[in-house]
């Protein structure tokens, strides 16, 4: 996070090696996360302890992991980013977003405390967006931005909600805790908040139905591809369930929906790749199914399943890290990412190709690779699944065998066959392009043939951690052909066999399937459209209804649920005394209080605007008497004057204004005459339900006893204006002085003449 | 006479309020003044109304002897008097800019903000 600041900084200091020194730091950092030794012991730091909200950092086997992974291809994407992007005038921009999402990322993949993995994981939900829509001004990329934002989003929201459940069913946010808690399945809260959290999962890990937003990301360029849609932010909700594996997993619920959701991704993301023609969006296809199988092994929870899970897990980032730039330097070379055109590019950019090979060969599963030991595993895992597992074979095989023929197209075919028209100006591309595809192809060999070596221990801890306990697990390039690994060996072959069918069939595949895909792809996609478009239709009516421009109708609706809200807490009120307190009358008090009525009548009904003027005029009058009738001289004497100076100014300026028409109709009348006496009702209610000497305060108590002896007046009233709220008589002067420069401003301004007429 | 007084206060408040809710502007002014009546007559009746005990010290005396008028609440009203005058004047003269720029003083046809 630190880096993302820097990095603009350190761009305009030296343009042409910032990435690559970035890349450095980073891969410091993986070296740093390589070195520490893994604990299942949280660490935790206090941030806000009155919500149970601790960043707690969990650095056990899958956080070790995952943090690898994280840095390790954030390093060479970094670098790639430098070579891909090179000269634009939004490279340091690309970097910090980069960077601040790496960060993020490391908070949900090392978070130990389900809210500050939820943090960390909206963080990655706006980041990415930021990333997806990187090229701004193409609306293409804005909507596939908004689309992938609103998406996580909405589960983002599921999330929190189901964490707060969780939380509450388990009284803890630790998932140590969590983990150890007894009986967090049979608690009444487990179905909701499992499912809840699932949401927040499926969406972020672009599970069906919700996948269609990974393919529409593919508007980002490729270095952002390449990092947040195959290696790392898609694997969010992934490393979430493996995270909550030892706490939730194990019921029925968990294998149904897991398995449930995770196979039907499987299947459609794998099959889906293969009637695309775009190489990204290919991968992207491809990434979708590889998320469902991983979630389908963990579904699955067996020992075999869950080693299986994390070795694909690595496999995958490595391979298809690797194959998304691959895609993005052909894109680079030849301006075409269009697999149905792309052919024979192998002799101009031989080590692109050599990376290429390698992630491709990775992918399908053949014999040295590390692609290989994982999908032997996760056959191992299918055959020994606790139900349905002939099902879940089958699905595997053709799911496997999809990939083999999608890794063929990509990593294969364009390098193969006759040369393009456009390979002769092929080129290779900067050592930033070449280097990271070639160092993950690398690793794929490297780490299948030593079978894991050195990473071999790290996966036996990550399986453990998902799994609750260590056990042991045994990578072995070669696992011999007894039992399972034999039939693992056979399925193998299989897949290899109808893969290989599957590639050489592609172009009658993706004309046979053209009606057929957009259905099946864009069904959900359609449904998150109309919702869209729904919801903006909705609150457009809705902002038309409320905010219409009309005084009268916000003035009503303001009165109204003023009054209503005055009633229901009067109801409430235990003691609702209505003191008729009648007392001792004076007749000319009466007759005061007559002359008030009459007049406001008057002036309400009135046809005449200056008869209206007038009969205000006296309701004003009757107030001063009654303020010099109760003991208020000073009033009296201010309302007099003001009185006076109001009927003047009314009158002259009504002088110029027309002649009241009749605007309303009657019913309007007779509306607003209801909400009227509905509130003047309320206001009597409230008087007379109020006590009487609830204002016989101390305050008043000190004002008498000290204004003359501190403020050395005999007015009371005059004492606390002037001497102890001086500064609020200051204010309202100041108030006084604003209105006065407002009128002289209005009446000096000459009106603006109006255009046309 | 305080039932009186919150007869007085409702009517005055229904009434300022009606002329509120109308659409010409010049009983929208009415209205205001009589709603700030009602107002400063609410917190008037409030406090206790005492007769003939303004909140005045005797010259013999140094400090309010025991019943007398609550001098708070009045100081309050008298900011409000004054400050209500500001708002009337200021409303009357912005109205009438109103009218001279738009032609109308039907507050229905003022509904956008461009004139």
């Amino acid at each position: 996070m630190v880096l993302a600041v820097i990095a603009p900084a350190l761009h305009r200091v030296a343009p042409e090696q910032a990435g690559r020194v970035l890349a450095l730091a980073v891969a410091a950092l993986f070296t740093l996360f390589a070195l520490t030794p893994h604990e299942a012991a949280p660490l935790v730091y206090a941030w806000a302890p009155s919500l149970d909200l601790h960043v707690s950092l969990l650095f056990d086997g899958l956080g070790k992991l995952m943090a690898l992974i994280v840095s390790g291809i954030g390093s060479l994407i970094l670098l790639y980013a430098n070579g891909y992007l090179h000269g634009d005038a939004r490279l340091p921009r690309l970097y910090a977003a980069l960077l601040a999402f790496m960060g993020a990322m490391l908070g949900v993949v090392l978070g130990g405390n389900l809210l500050f993995i939820f943090v960390c994981w909206e963080l990655t939900s706006v980041t990415s967006f930021i990333l997806i829509g990187f090229d701004h001004d193409r609306p293409a990329a804005r909507a596939a931005a908004l689309q992938a934002l609103l998406v996580t989003g909405a589960g983002g929201l599921c999330l929190l909600a189901g964490v707060i459940l969780l939380g509450v069913a388990g009284g803890s946010y630790e998932l140590v805790e969590l983990a150890a808690a007894p009986g967090l399945r049979e608690h009444g809260l487990y179905v909701p908040a499992l499912l809840l959290v699932l949401a927040g999962a499926f969406t972020k890990s672009a599970q069906v139905p919700f996948h269609f937003w990974l393919p529409g990301a593919m508007e980002a360029p490729t270095p952002i591809s390449a990092y947040l849609h195959s290696a790392t932010m898609v694997k969010a909700g992934v490393v979430l369930l493996a995270r909550l594996n030892p706490a939730l997993g194990g019921t029925e619920l968990w294998f149904g929906m897991l398995c449930g959701f995770g196979g039907a991704t499987m299947l459609v993301g794998n099959l889906g790749s293969l009637f695309q023609t775009d190489l990204k969006r290919v991968l992207a296809y491809s990434t979708v199914g590889m998320l469902g199988t991983l979630v389908l092994l963990i579904g699955i929870g067996t020992q075999a399943a869950l080693a299986a899970c994390v070795t694909m897990l690595l496999a995958h980032a490595l391979y298809k890290g690797a194959l998304f730039m691959v895609a993005g330097g052909v894109d680079h070379a030849v301006h075409t990412r269009d697999a149905t055109v792309l052919s024979g590019l192998g002799r101009a950019m031989p080590i692109t190709w050599a990376a290429a090979t390698l992630a491709a060969l990775s992918c399908m599963g053949v014999l040295p690779l590390l692609g290989f030991i994982a999908k032997e595993k996760s056959y191992v895992a299918a055959l020994g699944a606790p139900e349905l597992a002939p099902w879940i074979v089958a699905a595997s095989l053709a799911a496997n065998a999809a990939a083999f023929a999608m890794a063929a197209i990509v990593g294969v075919r364009p390098f193969l066959g006759r040369p393009m028209e456009q390979s002769e100006h092929a080129h290779e591309g900067s050592f930033d392009l070449w280097l990271g595809p070639l160092l993950l192809g690398v690793c794929s060999l490297g780490l299948g043939v030593a079978a894991g070596w050195p990473f071999a221990g790290l996966l036996e801890a990550a399986a453990g951690s998902v799994y609750g306990s260590e056990f042991e697990v045994a990578l072995k390039l070669w696992a011999g052909t007894e039992g399972v690994y034999g039939q693992a060996l056979l399925l193998s072959g299989a897949t290899v066999a109808i893969g290989a069918l599957l590639f050489a069939l592609r172009a009658p595949l993706r004309s046979l399937a053209g009606g057929l895909r957009f259905a099946a792809a864009l069904a959900p996609q359609r449904v998150y459209q109309l919702l869209y478009e729904g919801s903006l239709g909705a609150a457009a009516l809705l902002t038309r209804r409320v905010q219409n421009g009309l005084l009268n109708s916000y003035l009503r609706t303001v009165v109204l649920a003023l009054v209503g809200i005055s009633l229901w807490s009067l109801w409430r009120q235990p003691h609702l005394m209505v003191s008729f307190n009648v007392g001792e009358i004076r007749t000319y008090e009466i007759g005061i209080v007559a002359l008030i009525l009459v007049s406001c009548l008057v002036a309400v009904r009135s046809e005449s605007r200056m008869a209206a003027i007038v009969a205000l005029g006296v309701a004003g009058l009757g107030v001063t008497l009654l303020f010099a009738l109760f003991s208020g001289p000073d009033l009296a004497m201010t309302q007099i004057m003001v009185e006076t100076l109001t009927v003047l100014l009314f009158v002259l300026v009504f002088y110029h204004l027309p002649q009241y028409a009749r605007l309303s109709s009657s019913f309007e009348r007779v509306r607003d005459l209801l909400v009227s006496l509905i509130f003047g009702g309320l206001m009597t209610l409230l008087v007379l339900a109020s006590s009487t000497d609830i204002l016989d305060a101390p305050l008043s108590e000190f004002y008498a006893q000290n204004s003359l002896v501190k403020g050395h007046g005999r007015n009371v009233v005059n004492v606390i204006l002037v001497d102890f709220r001086a500064l609020d008589t200051l204010g309202e002067i100041t108030v006084l002085a604003a209105a006065a420069i407002g009128v002289v401003a209005m009446l000096r301004l000459k009106p603006a003449r109006k255009e046309g007429a | 006479m305080n039932t009186l007084m919150a007869l007085l206060i409702g009517i005055l408040y229904a009434s300022g309020m009606y002329m509120v809710l109308r659409r010409s502007m010049v009983k929208l002014i009415i209205g205001l003044a009589l709603l700030s009546h009602a107002a400063n007559l609410l917190i008037f009746t409030m406090a206790t109304l005492r007769r003939d005990r303004p909140p005045l010290i005797d010259e013999s005396e140094t400090a309010l002897a025991a019943p007398y008028a609550d001098p708070v609440p009045q100081a309050l009203i008298l900011t409000a008097i004054v400050i209500g005058f500001a708002v009337s004047a200021f409303a009357a003269i912005m109205i009438h800019r109103v009218y001279q720029t738009t032609g109308t003083d039907d507050l229905d046809q003022l509904h956008t903000t461009d004139s």
